[in-house]
């Protein structure tokens, strides 16, 4: 498996809109979100050309994972969109603190992909510690994510220190929360 | 900081805030103070459900995890994975693993207790708690459909 990533203007011709349209698979086609969809690609406002990328591609060029960094100093996901997440607190807007999310890792060549099955896929831990290590490249501290619950357990069990930002909550019947990823400290590398 | 409670127990005021950092930072005292609630609990998919003519003995490999949290504001938020386990015919649900939080224990002098030490107290505290009617109750109404055909024992016709 190798790790891509990179803004649009730095990522390889095509990987983009394989990219997109593998967010399509995931998390329309399988988990249900209702998106923003064009030509079989998921994009929002939040896709832009300072939004980095970070894909795991396996062995056989397919892409096995995927997911988006957004400076919390520019408009992002969870301040726009879901601020209630927060529990109170305002959101993020610091150089050092940077958004994930849009992270999914999962294997559509397997013979049965599930939703919880990226838990147990190889790509998954290599696409978290890329994704930090990429946002580390770039300055940032600490992530926050917006993710459904199931990433937290992921990001615990990969040994990196992170902490709930508030309750859980039902959006479009999907439970969603924000988290803390200390970048500075975790073994990303 | 953000917002601020009226919460605890004996007619006391006690103030819970949000740190910058996010976390809720309050002692063992005032947690153990102050009622969680149950939000929702899920079962693992890739666990996968029992087939429609299974036995008890099959109820060994259910797990999933719970999420509670308080009615304070700001919210207490803690989540938890458990598992099924069956003793001799007996069904109880086991926490497994750490707490995930948003909870960070001080002492009364204000000082972090620590990620390590705060996970260790909140797991005695949950685990002194009736967590398990509640998740059973939840998971028993979300998979009924699922589950009904589950015979563990004597005295509950459904997990």
């Amino acid at each position: 498996m190798r790790v891509i990533s990179g803004a649009v203007a730095g990522l390889p011709e095509g990987y983009y809109g394989r990219v997109t349209h593998y967010r399509h698979r995931v998390f329309v086609e399988q988990l249900g979100w209702r998106l923003h969809v064009q030509d079989g690609s998921e994009t929002d406002q939040f896709d832009r050309a300072d939004t980095v990328y970070v894909m795991v591609e396996d062995g056989a060029g397919n892409i096995a994972g995927c997911s988006r960094l957004l400076q919390t100093t520019r408009p992002y996901l969870l301040a726009e969109v879901f601020p209630q997440l927060l529990n109170g607190l305002p959101p993020p807007s610091d150089a050092s603190v940077w958004e994930l999310s849009r992270f999914a890792a999962m294997d559509f060549n397997a013979r049965a992909a599930t939703p919880l099955a990226q838990f147990a896929n190889s790509a998954t831990a290599l696409l978290m510690r890329a994704s930090v290590a990429c946002a580390a490249e770039r300055g940032a501290q600490r992530l926050i994510t917006v993710s459904p619950v199931g990433i937290e357990r992921l990001i615990r069990r990969l040994g990196l220190q992170a902490h709930r930002a508030g309750p859980p909550m039902i959006i479009e019947g999907h439970a969603i929360f924000a988290c803390w990823i200390e970048v500075s400290g975790s073994e990303h590398a | 900081m953000k917002s601020k409670a009226r919460r605890g127990s004996r007619g006391k005021w006690a103030t819970l805030t949000v740190s910058a950092d996010g976390y809720v930072r309050l002692t063992v005292s005032a947690f153990r103070a102050i009622a969680l609630t149950h939000l929702l609990s899920e079962l693992d998919a890739d666990i996968g459900l029992p087939p429609s003519t299974a036995s008890g003995a099959c109820l060994a490999s259910i797990a999933g995890y719970t999420e509670w949290a308080s009615q304070t504001t700001p919210a207490l938020s803690l989540g938890w994975d458990w598992r099924i386990e069956t003793t001799a015919g007996q069904v109880r649900y086991e926490r497994e693993g750490a707490i995930r939080s948003n909870v960070m224990l001080v002492d009364e002098w204000r000082r972090d207790l620590g990620a390590a030490a705060t996970d260790v107290l909140l797991c005695i505290a949950i685990d002194s708690l009736e967590w398990q009617l509640a998740v059973d109750h939840y998971i028993s109404n979300r998979y009924a459909c699922h589950l009904s055909n589950l015979t563990v024992t004597e005295n509950r016709s459904s997990l």
